[in-house]
């Protein structure tokens, strides 16, 4: 059952960019993020700056995760900014962190799902 | 502009026989000395503390693999290998044994420059292999040309008798044979190149690239010739195409009308760009000298993480090369800062930078750079208004001599004295105007002359009126084996950021050493 439904989506998706093209298919989603934004270390802490995208109004949260570190929700999690975009700050989620690690950044939707947003490999030193 | 090529070359000259007196010094008190003898890190290690202007010292056997390496563990690495520059004895020999001053190279690590070679003797005699020192040849003129160009408003560049260009202040230049590179083919720069090369002193006016590179313009020129020992002759080239008559002081761009809000807000905007379209479109849209992207001062500029030029609109001529080793007026390798500060997702850097609405002179321009992802990044600048620094060649070169010093003393002494010392603001190691500094790589500051209130601090989480965190700055640049970068710090006694240039190097495993100089 699950075979088959994988097998029409990918089905679809072949002919879907067989008709307009992948690169139609690639510029479509470029044109289109959920959320466009950007994440930056900034001392001990972590910003993630929302610039825009065509589901910001139905995010509700964001979230940080970094490759290694458990960090405590209160750190972690915050909520989106209330008109869509801006910043958001991850106060001391960075503390102590050296090296190279990949950091994720996760948000929360309205109709509860939640998707990464980004995933960029951080040298936090 | 005679007179003022009579003052600089001499002071090329006098480095240079310092060098060679260095080196020739250090290699007759390796005579005898087996590789396994710890004074031969020590030796190597004081030679590279005393000529600032060297990556490296190195010893090299007659079979050009290379014996002893100054440096971290991951600097040792090049032991074993072969040498760039196969130096036979033959070739000491016929330049009467003394030191050689070898073309210019490019490295196994990317960096450029030209070696100083003098040979080692068994104490028998018998010749056992070679002592080098490799140069940064920005290094060992820009502090003579920073002061040439705040005495006089000159500029200098560089050819050994080939052609190839030895100096000049694009430092990507560095290595090109004027002679035959495209980038000299036009008849007016070749002429020039030819006639440099065949005679050791003349005059001469050309047009040529001024300095930036933005436009071509009348150059005036005198050249004249350094000779050394073993027969190597380099023409010293003085230019006024930075004229200080050139500037137009009424000029409306002459200061800057952007704050450095708006041009993070600049930035954004391509960075949004770049994220909706592909590579291809955004880059188009930021080399397009007419097009969104450009705004008065500001426009967008593109490297990837290896420092490959993506997008430049007013020098497109550097499209497609590499500027990762590219370095300032004080030997910043900004390309390098910049990539640095993209990895940590972006934020504001310093460097220095020819000015066009200032004839060229070198500014303190301020950028702002943003990842587009982990291949490749944007980034805009501007200049800072009244920001201008006195010449600090000299100081700056006694920074580094006074950090590789540390790093020598870290092999005779316990650390823990050695960090007694540096914390001792009245003694002998201090010197007038430098500010040293110690710290963990994990961020405790160990010493911190400038502010002893902060030692046992952990200093990641520290940031300056920009965002700019210094630790997290600089212990890549020293784990990197160490380099030169501009900050602003904290000063307690003026109760304000001051512009500093840093300079750190790995000292053990587990710390780096640096010191600051205030530039303002």
């Amino acid at each position: 059952m699950f075979l088959g439904l994988a097998i029409m989506v990918i089905l679809c998706v072949s002919l879907f960019a067989a008709f307009f093209g992948t690169e139609y298919v690639i510029d479509k989603s470029l044109e289109d993020p959920d959320v466009l934004l950007n994440v930056a270390v900034v001392g001990d802490d972590i910003i993630v700056t929302i610039y825009e995208g065509r589901r910001i109004d139905e995010l509700l949260t964001l979230s940080v995760e970094i490759e290694g570190v458990t960090l405590p929700h209160s750190i972690a999690s915050k909520p989106a900014p209330d008109n869509g975009s801006g910043e958001v700050l991850f106060v001391g989620a960075c503390a102590g962190i050296t090296g190279t690690r990949d950091v994720a950044v996760r948000g929360t939707f309205s109709n509860g799902r939640s998707l990464l947003l980004k995933l960029y490999t951080v040298k936090f030193t | 502009m005679h007179v003022a090529l009579d003052e600089f070359t001499p002071r090329i000259e006098e480095d240079m026989n310092e060098i060679f007196s260095l080196t020739e010094a250090t290699a007759r008190n390796l005579s005898g000395v087996s590789m396994g003898d710890s004074s031969v890190e020590l030796a190597l290690l004081q030679l590279r503390r005393d000529i600032p202007a060297s990556y490296n010292t190195y010893i090299v056997d007659t079979n050009n693999t290379i014996q002893a390496i100054t440096g971290t563990s991951e600097e040792q690495k090049p032991v074993g290998t072969q040498s760039c520059a196969n130096i036979t004895e033959e070739d000491l020999k016929s330049s009467k044994n003394t030191s050689i001053v070898t073309s210019f190279y490019t490295f196994n690590d990317g960096k450029q420059g030209i070696i100083v070679i003098s040979p080692i003797y068994s104490s028998n005699g018998t010749y056992t292999g070679t002592l080098r020192v490799s140069l940064d040849t920005a290094y060992l003129f820009s502090g003579a040309v920073d002061q040439l160009r705040s005495d006089y408003g000159y500029t200098i560049w560089s050819i050994q008798q080939d052609g190839c260009l030895i100096y000049y202040e694009d430092t990507e230049l560095l290595g090109k044979n004027t002679l035959n590179n495209e980038i000299y083919t036009e008849e007016s720069s070749f002429n020039v190149a030819q006639l440099v090369t065949e005679k050791p002193e003349g005059n001469i006016s050309y047009v040529f690239y001024n300095v930036g590179w933005v436009e071509k313009g009348l150059i005036n020129a005198v050249w004249d010739t350094i000779s050394f020992p073993d027969g190597t002759e380099w023409r010293i080239v003085l230019t006024d195409d930075i004229s200080m008559n050139n500037i137009d002081t009424d000029n409306e761009h002459s200061s800057s009308q952007f704050t450095t809000s708006e041009l993070r807000t600049f930035v954004e905007k391509a960075y949004v760009y770049a994220q909706t379209h592909t590579k291809e479109e955004a880059l188009k849209a930021f080399n397009d000298r007419n097009g969104e992207f450009i705004n008065g001062e500001l426009y967008i500029f593109a490297y990837d993480i290896n420092g490959t030029t993506l997008a430049l609109p007013y020098q497109t001529q550097l499209l497609g090369i590499n500027r990762l080793q590219a370095e300032d007026i004080t030997g910043v390798k900004y390309v390098q800062r910049e990539i640095a500060r993209t990895e940590q997702g972006g934020g504001y850097v310093y460097c220095q930078y020819p000015n066009p609405a200032k004839g060229f002179a070198r500014e303190l321009k301020f950028a702002y750079v943003m990842p587009i992802n982990n291949n490749w990044f944007i980034g805009a600048g501007l200049y800072m208004d009244n920001t201008s620094f006195e010449p600090c060649g000299d100081m700056r070169n006694e920074m580094i001599s006074q950090v590789r010093n540390f790093q020598y003393l870290s092999k005779i002494m316990p650390e823990d004295e050695l960090i007694s010392m540096l914390n001792d603001t009245n003694g002998s190691i201090q010197v007038d105007g430098l500010y040293p500094f110690a710290s963990t790589y994990s961020g405790t500051i160990l010493s911190y002359v400038m502010d002893p209130s902060v030692i046992g601090n952990n200093h990641l989480g520290y940031v300056n009126s920009y965002g700019m965190s210094i630790g997290r700055e600089a212990i890549p640049l020293a784990q990197s084996g160490g380099g030169l970068l501009y900050s602003l710090v904290w000063d307690p006694e003026l109760e304000r950021d001051v512009y500093v240039l840093i300079y750190v190097e790995p000292v053990t495993e587990d710390t780096y050493y640096g010191s600051m100089i205030i530039l303002e």
